[in-house]
């Protein structure tokens, strides 16, 4: 259903792109969605399955460069039309909005170098691409390293004595990599591409990692089994293995000097972006229970002419619209500055999120026992949204990193 | 020390490759057709620079509101545009500060590409050492 954007400044274009992208969301990625919740992972890749009916529509429409110029192909949208965008497109699926974002990881990183490489073995085949045979993901965390990856500027963060199980050895021109990357790498046994962020320097624990844009094709690679779990289950996930796999200088973006501020730069967009897509799941939970309780009658009148759920669905509505009033500004601000405030951010995810998941459960309680069924799709967004509690960084360890940035920080001046 | 010698030197350095840039090449029109103008806040020599699809302006009158805004050293345009130092990493450690949007930022990139290839030329015309 369309929702009033107390955004007074929006233009006709920026309208258009969400009613495309909701329309989008709702006629082909909830069906989708659903279907591939009931799946087994393995299902899921299969071919001929509704999850490559999605990307290849997806691909189609360029959705899968909404983070990318358009000097490159890519969509070229403006912060505030990708946050819309994207907040439209998790509405109908959070779990096909990850895939869809993660694939354009590498590209995204290639942007940022406009070397003869980057631009044309990842930047224009990638926005070129129709037919879904580009998929990136990011390779970040790892099986003994999940939140604290995602810590730059922490004190742990340049611990030495902290091994990273991803290294990249340098060997002449080129890098030789060994470890793996954990079965949380969203697209992890599908990519053909990977924005991989792994250890250079050990001296410097974490913060001696570097970025690589690499194919997945080189000797050495392998990739996990699909992740089975409790939500995003239409989200492939799988681990990624690198047996002295030779890496050729020309993939690195950056290395050491500049690894723990350019993953600043990146998270200060990746988290917000998850506050974002955590708005479109708050959303879609009160738009379930706002139609579920005008219709179900109890003690002889609908739900909605008791008090009780009157406050709820107020308090519903009062977390989708704080959530996307600061997963927005976040984003859009972080997106115009080098600089980035990655502790307002943080926020956005660590708010976006919960209210995901506080607004999911309390639609359960609005649904009843209906609420506890298949039948609905509420039990399904509830499964989604407590996955976004941990996922991208659990809220409890960004909660320490952000706390950490503020009192280095706050107030931040312009 | 810096590469330039005084700020009059990278006026004069600057205001002949940005009008070549501007006027010559095909970045005026990227600039007119994205609604690009920039403003280089300049340190060490001290100096502004302001660049849209029509002018080309250096001096106090440059420090205007632009689109986007970088403040970065005299050296770092230097080593920037001969690729000793890539954009990511310049802003990630902050030898470049950029103000206002980055997909901007990102999009005129392409368009700039004639200038890492010509820079040199315009090192040697006005002295400037390379590194």
């Amino acid at each position: 259903m369309e929702f009033l954007d107390l955004d007074i400044n929006l233009t006709k274009e920026d309208r258009m792109l969400k009613a495309n992208a909701n329309e989008f969301a709702r006629k082909v990625m909830r069906p989708i969605a659903r279907e591939l919740d009931e799946m087994t992972p393995e299902q899921v890749i299969a071919k001929g399955s509704p999850f490559w009916t999605f990307m290849k529509k997806s691909y189609e429409l360029g959705y899968h460069s909404i983070l990318i110029p358009d000097a490159y192909g890519g969509m070229g949208l403006s912060p505030l039309q990708q946050a819309i965008v994207f907040e439209e497109l998790a509405w109908g699926s959070v779990g096909l909005t990850v895939a869809i974002g993660v694939s354009s990881f590498p590209a995204f990183g290639a942007a940022m170098v406009p070397e003869e490489t980057m631009v044309e073995e990842i930047l224009i085949p990638y926005c070129e691409n129709r037919d879904v045979s580009f998929i990136g993901c990011w390779g970040i965390t790892e099986p003994d390293h999940g939140s604290d990856t995602l810590m730059p500027f922490h004190p742990s963060f340049s611990d030495p004595s902290i091994p990273s199980q991803c290294i990249a050895t340098p060997d002449g021109d080129d890098y030789i990599l060994n470890g793996q990357k954990s079965s949380w790498v969203s697209c992890g046994t599908i990519a053909t591409h990977c924005a991989l962020f792994c250890q250079i320097d050990k001296s410097m624990g974490h913060a001696g990692g570097g970025i690589f844009a690499i194919p997945l094709d080189l000797p050495g690679v392998k990739k996990g089994a699909p992740l089975n779990k409790i939500g995003q289950r239409d989200l492939n996930q799988g681990e990624i293995f690198f047996d002295n796999v030779r890496v050729p200088g020309k993939y690195l973006i950056a290395g050491p000097e500049a690894y723990e501020a350019l993953l600043e730069i990146v998270l200060s967009t990746t988290t917000a972006f998850m506050g974002i897509v955590g708005t479109g799941v708050a959303r879609a939970a009160f738009e379930e229970a706002l139609a579920y309780a005008k219709n179900r009658v109890q003690g002889g009148k609908a739900l909605i002419e008791y008090p009780t759920i009157q406050s709820k669905l107020f308090h519903m509505l009062r977390k989708v619209e704080t959530s996307r009033a600061i997963s927005r500004a976040a984003f859009v601000y972080n997106q115009n500055t080098s600089t980035p405030a990655e502790e307002y951010s943080l926020i956005a995810k660590v708010h976006g999120t919960q209210a995901a998941f506080d607004v999911a459960n309390e639609a359960v309680q609005i649904f009843g026992g209906n609420g506890l069924t298949k039948e609905y799709l509420i039990e399904k967004l509830f499964r989604d949204a407590r996955a976004m509690m941990i996922e991208d960084g659990s809220n409890d360890t960004l909660a320490i990193s952000g706390g950490h940035k503020i009192i280095e920080t706050y107030p931040r001046r312009d | 020390m810096s590469l330039f010698k005084d700020t009059s030197h990278m006026y004069e350095f600057l205001e002949d490759l940005w009008k070549y840039i501007v006027f010559e090449s095909s970045l005026g029109e990227k600039l007119k057709e994205n609604d690009v103008t920039y403003k280089y806040i300049i340190t060490d020599p001290d100096g502004y620079l302001f660049v849209d699809a029509e002018h080309v302006v250096t001096g106090k009158e440059a420090n205007r509101d632009a689109v986007i805004t970088m403040e970065l050293s005299g050296d770092t345009i230097v080593k920037f545009w001969t690729k000793q130092l890539s954009l990511p990493v310049a802003l990630a450690t902050r030898k470049i500060k950029s103000k206002g949007p980055i997909p901007k930022v990102l999009k005129m990139l392409p368009a700039l590409k004639p200038v890492y290839e010509i820079f040199p030329e315009f090192c040697r015309k006005h002295n400037v050492p390379l590194k």
